[in-house]
């Protein structure tokens, strides 16, 4: 029988039970020093039960947690004097000056096998992510991982669309750059 | 558009984040267009990458068992506390979140690019251009019943929109992922509506999909290019539709799929 006195706590479990490994793993990628993930998910979990006695059910949970983890990180990520300064504002009508694809001839063979380019990423995406700025990670995470909309990402970030769209870009640019950069050295 | 205004929208447009218009026009110059087209593809496919191989990785079981200790714990710790306590504790912990409420509350989040709308938008595309058309209209012939097997049961075939401004053209029986689903095709008012009917126990074909619905939501919407979407689950069916037309109007037509 379920206590009535733990009825809250059952019914925030239960929402957060099934997003449990992508908070997780976008949290492992989002936080600049390793050791901090663990804080960083408890204090954003004890946030959030903290406030869910004003959460609405016509809110959407998944939402609402990762807005919190995203909070509670930066601010572990601020310790250590990384956070994102260097975003720059894009507005929609700069969107002609963002990188466009490179030419084919540039790309390697990771596309054509995708578990070439796992293996190179487990290698090096830890250093490839920490090329980027905290919001442009934020922003990558939360599309690939969280698997949000630009609209909705600048809602959680407080920041501007045309930002999302403009962080989002360097921050897959970024990426491309430093893997390729990865695969030409372990090339033999 | 010229080549390079197309490449500068690659990221938007592969992200189904432009207007209909848009995406036409992108579309259309891809199709006429190798260069391009070839890029958009190779783009297509890193970003399919990276995301995948970013979400890789399982949660940490011990770490989520000791959340959920101290999370019991502080509830009953707080359940303790004194009256004055826990009204002192309620009112600090308020001031702190009030402003974050504020803007979460009523927050648009929610719609999300998913796995089975992505799956099903191809199928609707070429409904609307006629290239897939109903098998048959009212009761389920015998033919399409005995090719059914197992994984489709005939009452997925019975589960229509019942609101009077849906009319069926017909259905289907199609493949969606390798998943058999019941497909009618109609329209509601005049607008073409594709209504995917499947068993519950397929969804797992559909990871994403079945992590949003089991996180409590009755109805999970998402914009697809300039499609809307919709799922829910109905008994042991899952429900989908989707259709060029707003939010509410899909939700209200999956929600009267009885």
């Amino acid at each position: 029988m379920v206590r009535e006195d733990e009825q809250p706590a059952d019914r925030f479990l239960a929402l957060l039970r099934p997003i449990e490994r992508d908070l997780e793993v976008y949290c492992r990628r989002l936080v600049w020093n390793e050791h901090d993930f663990r804080d960083a998910i408890q204090n954003a979990v004890m946030r959030g039960f903290k406030a869910f006695d004003r959460y609405h059910d016509d809110t959407n949970f998944r939402a609402w947690m990762f807005k919190i983890l995203t909070n509670e990180t930066f601010a572990l990520n601020r310790k250590y004097a990384r956070a994102a300064k260097h975003e720059f504002h894009l507005d929609p009508e700069e969107l002609a000056v963002l990188p466009a694809p490179q030419s084919a001839s540039a790309e390697t063979d990771w596309l054509a096998a995708p578990g070439a380019l796992r293996e190179a990423l487990d290698e090096c995406l830890v250093a490839a992510l920490q090329t980027l700025t905290d919001t442009e990670r934020a922003v990558l995470l939360l599309r690939a991982i969280g698997e949000f909309r630009y609209v909705d990402i600048a809602e959680s970030l407080a920041i501007p669309l045309g930002s999302v769209m403009g962080n989002l870009s360097r921050a897959r640019l970024k990426m491309r750059n430093a893997l390729q950069r990865s695969q030409s050295r372990t090339a033999p | 558009m010229k080549c390079h205004e197309i490449r500068n929208l690659a990221l938007a447009y592969l992200d189904s984040e432009l207007d209909a218009k848009t995406s036409q026009e992108i579309q259309l110059h891809l199709q006429s267009c190798g260069e391009c087209a070839q890029l958009f593809e190779r783009e297509e496919k890193f970003n399919e990458c990276l995301s995948k191989v970013l979400g890789v990785g399982q949660p940490t079981p011990a770490l989520w068992e000791e959340i959920e200790s101290r999370l019991r714990h502080q509830h009953r710790s707080a359940w303790l506390f004194p009256r004055w306590r826990a009204v002192a504790l309620g009112s600090f912990v308020v001031l702190i979140l009030a402003g974050w409420l504020t803007g979460l509350i009523g927050s648009r989040f929610g719609a999300s690019s998913l796995d089975l709308a992505q799956a099903v938008v191809k199928d609707h595309r070429e409904f609307l251009q006629g290239k897939i058309t109903p098998e048959f209209k009212g009761a389920l012939p015998d033919e399409v019943a005995k090719k059914l097997g197992e994984r489709l049961d005939a009452a997925a075939f019975d589960k229509i929109p019942s609101t009077g401004r849906f009319r069926s053209e017909g259905a289907r029986l199609c493949h969606v992922g390798g998943v058999p689903v019941a497909w009618t095709l109609g329209r509601y008012d005049d607008v073409p509506v594709s209504v995917i009917v499947f068993k519950r126990s397929e969804l797992e074909h559909f990871p994403k999909t079945e992590r949003r619905l089991e996180t409590g939501e009755p109805i999970v919407c998402t914009r697809t290019g300039h499609f809307q979407f919709a799922v829910r689950f109905a008994g042991d069916h899952v429900v989908c539709a989707i259709a060029d037309t707003s939010k509410q109007t899909l939700e209200d037509l999956v929600r009267s799929v009885l």
